[in-house]
């Protein structure tokens, strides 16, 4: 009844409009429709819009059935999923505590990845920390992205020598540090031969991955690198190079610091000696303890004490008058994995040593089950550190206390007097959910029991999360 | 705390309250009722409206929470079931469902009753004995006949405005043609309101809905679908004046879906004593469950079912309630992949679609699997023309693919089974993309005539959900 010709005349027609150009109406519709029918127009109208809901248009075949990304690691196990949507997802979770860290370092561990269905409601999450959630999620990031800004860093799943300078920038520092505990030299050879193709952020993190296992053996490289164009790398060479006893900048550094060391003598039955820092004019008093460590915290434990001709068992009594100055010992203590000396120093007065250790940016723990041991003496807390700090512990260590300690942190007065007073004071949510996810895997139950008796809407987040990471980490 | 009846009259918020959960006290009520140790008691009634209420009460401190929608404090609903509670009549033990449980998640301690009003001692004592006395039926003849009479002026004249409405819409669609479509999208928002105004006053609501909808619609389709779109939509606003005007010649269902699109409405007891109704009995699964404000200031809940059984009847059901947007969000009664047992009574259709849960049986579990019935792309469209030919005026209507594959093409994303492609309406929240290249999908959505709306899927990845 109604073919091509007559549609394209009434469509023509009805969009031009009628009383422009008069449609055929009996013509289209082959004598159904009366030309002297008062309602001819409106029919006709009704009509060619049935005519068209029937027409079945064809739709060009798809350019691409390829999925968005492909992605070699197990999908997180199906009960784990609620979990994550309730703890990290925009409307009910809470992506600024340490939780999401957590999660993202535990699913790396496993080589898991979120479920590709999950993606868009994880939104914030996957941003922050594609680089640990595996390929799909840093497709994901990219998704958007077009040919004019292409990344050209993909991820790898497995890295080696041979596909090291394909991966993301987060990847190839990681590889290097991890090349530099079991084979230095070829790790700084690696880093030597792309070093001078590479942009500044790359040389940047590649530069400070060569902070693990500094030798000797580095300095020339480093030195080197005093000519480099950007500021930020020569900045980080340099900082390297103080840390290298022997160099003329650790030399340097040292010789700064003796001179800002004063001398006394102290105790009345037996004189002792007392060491105590002398403050350069500009550094005000609230920012002594930071200017201290970044200036003298990089200095070798053992030139220190050869500077002030002490053994380092003298220089720990003698800077005990000065706190800043024995945390400075600490941080040293620690530089140089004397975790003996870090203990002893804590158990002696710097309880909170490990607060300043985990707010400096420039201080790396090597070995954070020994740092831990060392450093994180909760029976000595008198009170609970606010949760923020306990997060940055997790941010440094990237791994959950030893179980030793977790058991110390639980059994502590400070923890068991604040799950005491929580109905009365109210302490955030954040606290309890960063200690489930802070403490070591076997102490959870243990962590249960202390918080069951507690109102629901103190500790959900905490139960939610080990029960996450349970699911993740037996997967 | 123990429930006791007095402590029942003493949180009711007034007499009338009192009275009306006395009436919901009848097990029937509450295909769904159960509690736990820890003295929880929850149930689901059925209200007036398509899907029961879900009602959860704390024993321990008179905490609660209904999803009707009740401006009273509390509702007669959770009177009804502390009542029975303190009555001690037995209630299955089990464990609490996920509803429950986001409920306990949430709450801040007890439930927020409404502040002590200052005139509470002047506020006549809601009364059990009041509430149990029998309601005195006075049957007046005359009153009677009277109200009868006056109900057939009533319909009669709103007959007579609703007809002179077509002919004035009528009218305005031809402006329109006379003037020519081309130039419509300039002035779409102010002759869709003032057509839509005047299809109010001619007591046409639901038409006027529809056309006042209109706008919204077109500006959302890309530019070169949208002169199809214009002759489609208003051709279809004369076939509809058209048809009411003949509706004695149509067959019954037929004339009954246009009646109940134009305005013309149906209690849920007359739909249940309707003996032409269709009635299912069998599974279901919810699929989706959506919420719209309409330009009448009512939010539109829709929730959407597939029947898993093998039951004969309509594959698909739609339950639509309505609430006004003055009583703020309404969470959803049921969510994508909760299942249920229930006798679906449908509204007269020539296309059945539209029902009402006339009983439930058993609670509400998140078992079962939804498979789409064997149609490739072609296979749907069948089914969605052979609708469209029992109703010309069907809007959005719900298909399903098997074994198909969200894919890219050059405009966009489709939905292809190897030989045939169904553009994909997406949005931005990039909820489809993880869905592209999932091979052997089954897919259901709304098929609008142009572009699939995808609710949701089965894939071998697992449940698919919008965001």
């Amino acid at each position: 009844m109604l073919d091509a010709a007559s549609v394209e005349i009434l469509t023509r027609s009805v969009m031009l409009g009628t009383s422009r150009q008069a449609a055929p109406v009996q013509k289209a519709f082959g004598g159904l429709i009366e030309s002297d029918d008062p309602k001819a127009t409106l029919k006709a109208l009704a009509l060619l819009g049935q005519h068209s809901r029937f027409r079945r248009s064809v739709h060009a075949p798809p350019t691409s059935v390829e999925p968005l990304f492909r992605d070699e690691r197990a999908i997180v196990p199906e009960a784990a999923r609620p979990l994550l949507l309730s703890l990290l997802s925009g409307k009910i979770g809470d992506v600024t505590d340490v939780v999401p860290l957590v999660v993202a370092d535990a699913l790396e561990h496993r080589r898991l990845r979120l479920h590709p269905f999950d993606l868009p409601r994880l939104e914030d999450f996957v941003k922050a920390h594609a680089d640990q959630l595996g390929a799909s999620a840093v497709a994901w990031t990219q998704r958007h992205a077009t040919t004019a800004t292409p990344d050209s860093y993909s991820f790898v799943e497995t890295i080696d020598e041979a596909n090291w300078t394909h991966a993301r920038p987060a990847q190839r520092a990681a590889f290097i540090r991890g090349l530099r505990t079991t084979n230095a030299a070829r790790a700084r050879a690696l880093v030597e031969g792309v070093f001078a193709s590479e942009q500044a952020p790359i040389r940047l993190v590649l530069v400070k991955a060569l902070a693990e296992n500094l030798s000797p053996a580095d300095q020339p490289f480093l030195e080197g690198l005093a000519k480099d164009r950007a500021p930020t790398v020569r900045e980080a060479a340099e900082g390297l190079l103080a840390r290298l006893p022997g160099s003329p900048q650790a030399a340097k550094r040292l010789a700064e610091c003796l001179s800002r060391i004063k001398r006394a003598s102290a105790g009345v039955l037996r004189r002792r000696t007392a060491l105590e820092l002398d403050y350069p004019a500009t550094v005000n008093e609230w920012q002594r303890e930071a200017w201290a460590i970044s200036t003298f915290g990089s200095i070798s434990l053992d030139e220190f004490a050869k500077g002030l001709e002490l053994s380092i068992d003298d220089v720990a009594a003698a800077t005990a008058y000065d706190p800043i100055l024995s945390t400075v010992l600490a941080v040293q203590a620690s530089q140089a994995r004397r975790y003996d000396l870090l203990a002893r120093l804590v158990r002696e007065g710097l309880v909170n040593a490990w607060v300043t250790m985990v707010q400096a940016d420039d201080i790396d723990i090597v070995d954070p089950a020994a740092w831990s041991a060392a450093a994180i003496q909760p029976d000595l807390w008198t009170e609970m550190p606010v949760a923020v700090l306990l997060m940055r512990l997790y941010a440094k260590l990237r791994m959950p206390l030893p179980a030793p300690i977790s058991e110390r942190l639980l059994a502590s007065k400070a923890w068991r007097d604040l799950l005491s007073s929580a109905e009365q004071n109210m302490p955030q949510p954040i606290m309890f959910a960063t200690i489930a996810v802070l403490i070591s895997a076997s102490l959870r139950e243990a962590l249960r029991k202390q918080l069951a008796p507690l109102p629901t809407e103190f500790t959900a987040r905490a139960f939610r999360a080990m029960s996450l990471l349970d699911l993740i980490e037996v997967t | 705390m123990s429930l006791t009846l007095a402590k029942v009259e003493e949180i009711a918020p007034d007499q009338g309250s009192l009275s009306a959960a006395r009436k919901l006290l009848n097990p029937r009520s509450w295909p769904v009722i159960a509690g736990s140790e820890a003295g929880l008691v929850w149930g689901e009634c059925q209200g007036s409206g398509s899907q029961p209420y879900r009602v959860v009460i704390s024993e321990s401190d008179l905490g609660y929470k209904c999803t009707c929608p009740s401006r009273k404090f509390p509702c007669k609903h959770s009177l009804a079931l502390m009542w029975m509670r303190a009555e001690g009549r037995p209630i299955t033990t089990q464990a609490p469902p996920d509803w429950v449980n986001d409920w306990l998640a949430r709450r801040r301690g007890p439930s927020a009753r409404p502040p002590a009003s200052n005139k509470a001692e002047e506020k006549p004592k809601a009364s059990i004995a009041t509430a149990l006395e029998p309601e005195s039926a006075v049957v007046d003849p005359k009153a009677q006949a009277r109200a009868l009479a006056q109900r057939e002026r009533n319909r009669a004249e709103r007959e007579a405005a609703i007809l002179a409405g077509m002919e004035e819409l009528d009218l305005w669609i031809l402006d329109q043609v006379e003037r020519g479509l081309a130039g419509f999208q300039t002035v779409a928002r102010e002759q869709c309101g003032l057509a839509a105004r005047r299809l109010v006053d001619a007591k046409a609501s639901g038409l006027a809905s529809r056309v006042e909808q209109l706008p919204v619609a077109l500006f959302g389709l890309p530019e070169a679908l949208r002169a199809d779109f214009l002759i489609e939509k208003l051709g279809e606003l004369h076939l509809i004046a058209e048809a009411y005007r003949r509706q004695a010649e149509l067959p019954e269902a037929l004339k009954a879906d246009l009646r109940l699109m134009v305005g013309w409405t149906m209690s849920r007891e007359d739909l249940l004593g309707e003996p032409q109704a269709t009635r299912v009995r069998d599974r279901w699964m919810v699929l989706a469950a959506t919420q719209e404000i309409q330009p009448d200031k009512l939010r539109r809940l829709e929730t959407w079912l597939a029947r898993l059984g093998d039951a004969d009847g309509p594959r698909f059901a739609v339950l639509m309630d309505f609430v006004p947007v003055s009583i703020g969000a309404v969470g959803k009664t049921y969510s994508a992949g909760e299942t249920f047992e229930a006798e679906l009574v449908f509204y007269p259709s020539s296309a059945p679609l539209r029902a009402i849960i006339a009983q439930q049986f058993g609670s509400v579990t998140r078992e079962g699997h939804w498979r789409a019935p064997p149609d490739d792309v072609s296979g749907a469209l069948d089914r969605y023309e052979a609708s469209l030919g029992a109703r010309p005026w069907l809007g959005e209507w719900p298909i399903a693919i098997h074994n198909g594959v969200v894919a890219r093409a050059a405009d966009g994303l489709v939905l292809f089974d190897s030989n045939t492609a169904l553009p994909i309406r997406t949005k931005e929240d990039d909820a489809l993309l993880p869905l592209i290249g999932v091979e052997g999908i089954d897919a259901f959505g709304l098929w609008d005539g142009r572009r699939l709306d995808l609710k949701f899927a089965e894939t071998p990845l697992g449940r698919w959900l919008p965001a």
